[in-house]
């Protein structure tokens, strides 16, 4: 069920996770990234105690990883040489740029498995049935399908195995055949269903007229004002990185991280921004304790 | 007015030559529950569907079809597909989206109406049809009874003035058949709908039909009230419709009593009536407890054991680590040659544990012995070949084009040589000759699972393990269904069959077990499994079990009661 962060509008969330991937491309900038990634982690934990990421996150562990070394390793640009590998220097800017790609990219993964969470594919398709209906409600449809075609097709393959039809038995020719042959039912089966679909869509009046669309979801005060707070301080952030808050320079050598009152400032208002939905979620932790 | 006239309609699908429906009049007044009975085969679908235009089949169709004094097809298109709604016989094939809110807002959207007043009427129906619960739920995890629950609401949603349901309860256990039908019964009482429902299991429309309309080969055979229709058909002997009447009111007409004119306003059509008059003619079961008595023991000494064919052992089985377990610890002997029914409610496991019996699919726990071979050790060919499967949907077995091949295919399994005369006998046994060369799935559902045994049968099996053989047939199918099992039985054939049927477990198996729960908690002859239950009996032996607790079919009460 919907709690916390995803019991927001789903407009607001959609347009959040747009604002946080765009940031994460433009802002090249290791804090910055760093913050993000603390945050969305922080978020998937409180959100479902790390359940979503139990399973996948090695992976994403061995890509940024993977990042993280390829870089200083083919890319020899910068002054400040920390060793050398049979010749080839290995710059601390390579390293650096590397680290940030990182961040960058494991940043753009986690939201996106945020964004899974909080907009499933109801609410995303809810976001699109207004100007797309048609190709909302084929989607639609089409998720109706998929599991019912599994579990068909689950069925097909226990009852064919007594007419010696097994795709987990024989040589890889013979189950690619036998394979083929209980899709061939599938096909055939769900053919003459769904012409039983189209007469009960018919007979309840599809096409008859323009259709319109119902959904649950109303933005309310709460969320017209989450939605403002989020373009303010996404605003404030791009004003900061327009006048080069955002970016460090890496390549040709290092630039420091600058630790002025406004950088300051700017950093805060970017946290801020990270931290909305950790705000809803331990809101609604405290509401239940 | 009449809401619906019908005047001589003739209906023939395109490419074929004979009439579907023939010179067919009927008269529906509003507000009315018309029950619409007959074999399958007989126009109810194909009349049903003529009443709602926008899924008139293809053909040729000649006559008139009034609604409201307008001929159908002048209707505005909207008021076509909003006054008339229509419910099919699958639940699964008739939704379209994928959570219960969104099907239910399908309808209403179509006709394009505000959000804010499509919530206030699914809020409103939603309250009616219980279904407030699953309303977010996807519609996967509803059960056969949910899903046609919420199509009947989907429908409702339109606020039709006319209801035309089509064999809805088919797909469904008795249980979930019997709340369906109530709920349909309340929509007439309270809406003033307008009901016309095509059924097989008739037993619970009789008490709350206005008008029962058999039909028989396209035209309107008897069409009366249900007292009125039972008298006309058991006067007439008619063999064809008599399997229709339910049992309560057959067993009136076969006891003496339904000779006399006078019990005519007392003819049984629930159980509830059915018991007020055994209790009036109890006099003459007096002197019934002496038969009763050796009744009982004839039904035991049947019951002697030979070698146990299929023994399962302490079987446990689920199909998922995190689900819970559907078979627990079930232990169970088949012996030899007999016809043993399995009993149980929808989702109880009947299909997993005959799987499981059959060597599909391996339980994590115990073991299945075929004689006193681990199943689990033989091989699938030489399994196909001592077990016939079939499974619930005869659908799932097919994979070819022709009758023939799907035969012809068989016959690979087949032990002995001569396969092809055995493929000759079994055309002779289920008389299929004349459709060989026709696609499985332009059979009726009785020939499709007729089909589909027949194919089991070809390679010799000592055990056939039927799945729910009598879902969606009509009366005339199972009769047929039965004759052939019992020659079968006959050719000493062992027959384990999964059903929740009782009416036909009780009048043709040897055996009866109960799965609930996980494992077998009964297990006995017919007449004890069922005269031990209160519930879960035939209506029968609901209706007469303060005379003769052990009756459990007319046969029964008639062998036991010397008339």
């Amino acid at each position: 069920m919907d709690r916390g962060f995803s019991a927001v509008h789903p407009f607001v969330c959609f347009a959040y996770y747009v604002i946080i991937v765009v940031f994460a491309m433009i802002l090249y900038h290791p804090v910055y990234l760093a913050l993000t990634l603390i945050s969305l982690i922080i978020w998937i934990l409180m959100h479902d105690g790390g359940r979503n990421l139990s399973k996948s996150w090695p992976f994403y562990l061995i890509s940024g990883i993977v990042i993280l070394f390829i870089n200083p390793l083919i890319n020899h640009r910068g002054e400040n040489v920390i060793f050398y590998i049979y010749d080839w220097p290995i710059t601390l800017e390579a390293v650096v740029y590397g680290l940030t790609m990182m961040l960058s990219l494991l940043v753009i993964l986690l939201a996106f498995v945020c964004y899974q969470q909080v907009v499933d594919n109801h609410k995303f398709l809810y976001l699109f049935s207004s100007f797309l209906p048609k190709t909302a409600f084929l989607v639609m449809m089409s998720m109706r399908f998929v599991p019912l075609l599994l579990m068909r097709m689950k069925q097909i393959s226990v009852v064919q195995k007594t007419r010696g039809l097994d795709m987990t038995d024989g040589t890889v020719r013979k189950r690619v055949r036998d394979g083929m042959q209980i899709l061939q039912i599938l096909i055939t089966w769900s053919f003459e269903g769904a012409l039983q679909t189209a007469d009960s869509m018919k007979a309840r009046g599809y096409g008859v007229t323009k259709r319109s669309s119902y959904s649950d979801y109303r933005m309310c005060s709460g969320d017209w004002l989450l939605l403002a707070a989020i373009i303010v301080l996404a605003a404030v952030t791009a004003v900061g990185c327009y006048f080069g808050y955002g970016k460090m320079t890496i390549y040709p050598s290092l630039g420091t991280i600058r630790t002025d009152v406004t950088s300051m400032a700017f950093y805060l208002v970017f946290c801020i921004l990270l931290f909305i939905p950790i705000f809803i979620e331990e809101r609604e932790i405290l509401i239940w304790r | 007015m009449a809401l619906i006239q019908i005047n001589n309609l003739n209906f023939t699908y395109s490419g074929e030559k004979e009439k579907v429906l023939s010179g067919l009049n009927l008269t529906i007044e509003q507000g009315e529950f018309v029950v619409l009975c007959g074999s399958s085969g007989s126009g109810k679908t194909t009349l049903l569907k003529n009443l709602k235009r926008e899924i008139s089949p293809a053909g040729k169709m000649t006559g008139d079809v009034f609604y409201k004094g307008i001929p159908l097809n002048e209707l505005q298109d909207e008021v076509s597909a909003k006054e008339i709604g229509m419910v099919f016989q699958d639940p699964d094939s008739q939704i379209v989206m994928d959570t219960v809110i969104q099907e239910l807002a399908f309808s209403l959207e179509n006709f394009g109406y505000k959000p804010a007043y499509i919530k206030k009427k699914i809020s409103e129906m939603v309250t009616f049809f219980g279904l407030e619960e699953c309303l977010h739920k996807s519609v996967q995890e509803l059960s056969g009874g949910q899903k046609q629950t919420m199509n009947i609401c989907s429908v409702m949603l339109l606020e039709p003035r006319v209801l035309l349901l089509d064999e809805p309860t088919s797909q469904l256990d008795p249980v979930a058949a019997h709340e369906l039908i109530k709920m349909v019964h309340q929509i007439n009482q309270e809406f003033s709908v307008t009901v016309i429902i095509s059924e097989h299991r008739l037993e619970q429309l009789f008490p709350i039909a206005d008008r029962v309309v058999f039909m028989e080969e396209g035209s309107i055979k008897y069409c009366n009230t249900p007292v009125e229709l039972s008298m006309e058909v058991m006067k007439a002997k008619d063999s064809k419709a008599v399997p229709f009447i339910p049992p309560l009111t057959r067993l009136f007409f076969t006891l003496p009593t339904g000779r006399d004119e006078r019990l005519v306003s007392d003819i049984p059509l629930s159980v509830r009536s059915g018991k007020q008059f055994m209790q009036r003619i109890s006099q003459s079961f007096n002197e019934c407890s002496e038969n009763e008595e050796n009744f009982e023991n004839s039904h035991k000494n049947s019951a002697d054991c030979g070698n146990a064919i299929i023994t399962c052992k302490d079987v446990s089985f689920r199909y998922d680590r995190e689900k819970s377990l559907i078979l627990k610890k079930l232990s169970l002997k088949i012996y030899q040659g007999e016809f043993m029914a399995i009993l149980g409610g929808n989702g109880a496991g009947k299909t997993t544990l005959l799987q499981a019996m059959a060597g599909l699919i391996s339980p994590q726990q115990g073991c299945v012995y075929l004689r006193k071979k681990r199943i689990a050790l033989i091989k699938q060919d030489e399994k196909n070949a001592s077990i016939g499967y079939v499974a619930q949907n005869p659908l799932l077995h097919f994979t070819f084009d022709t009758v023939n091949e799907e035969l012809k295919f068989a016959s690979l399994y087949s032990r002995s040589n001569s396969s092809n005369t055995k493929m000759e006998e079994m055309l002779e046994l289920f008389e299929m000759k004349d459709l060989l060369d026709r696609h499985p799935y332009d059979l009726s559902g009785g020939q499709q699972q007729k089909l589909v045994i027949a194919c089991a049968l070809i390679p010799e099996p000592e055990i056939l393990m039927i799945d729910e053989p009598t879902k969606g047939l009509d009366s005339i199918s199972k009769d047929n269904l039965a004759r052939l099992l019992k020659s079968l039985k006959a050719k000493g054939i062992t027959i384990v069959m999964v059903t929740h049927d009782i009416e036909f477990a009780a009048c043709h198996a040897e055996k009866c077990a109960m799965l609930f729960d996980g494992s077998i908690t009964d297990y006995s002859s017919p007449s004890e499994f069922f005269s031990g239950n209160y519930f879960y009996t035939t209506s029968i032996n609901r209706a007469v079990r303060d005379y003769l607790p052990h009756a459990i079919t007319c046969e029964d009460v008639m062998k036991a009661c010397r008339f």
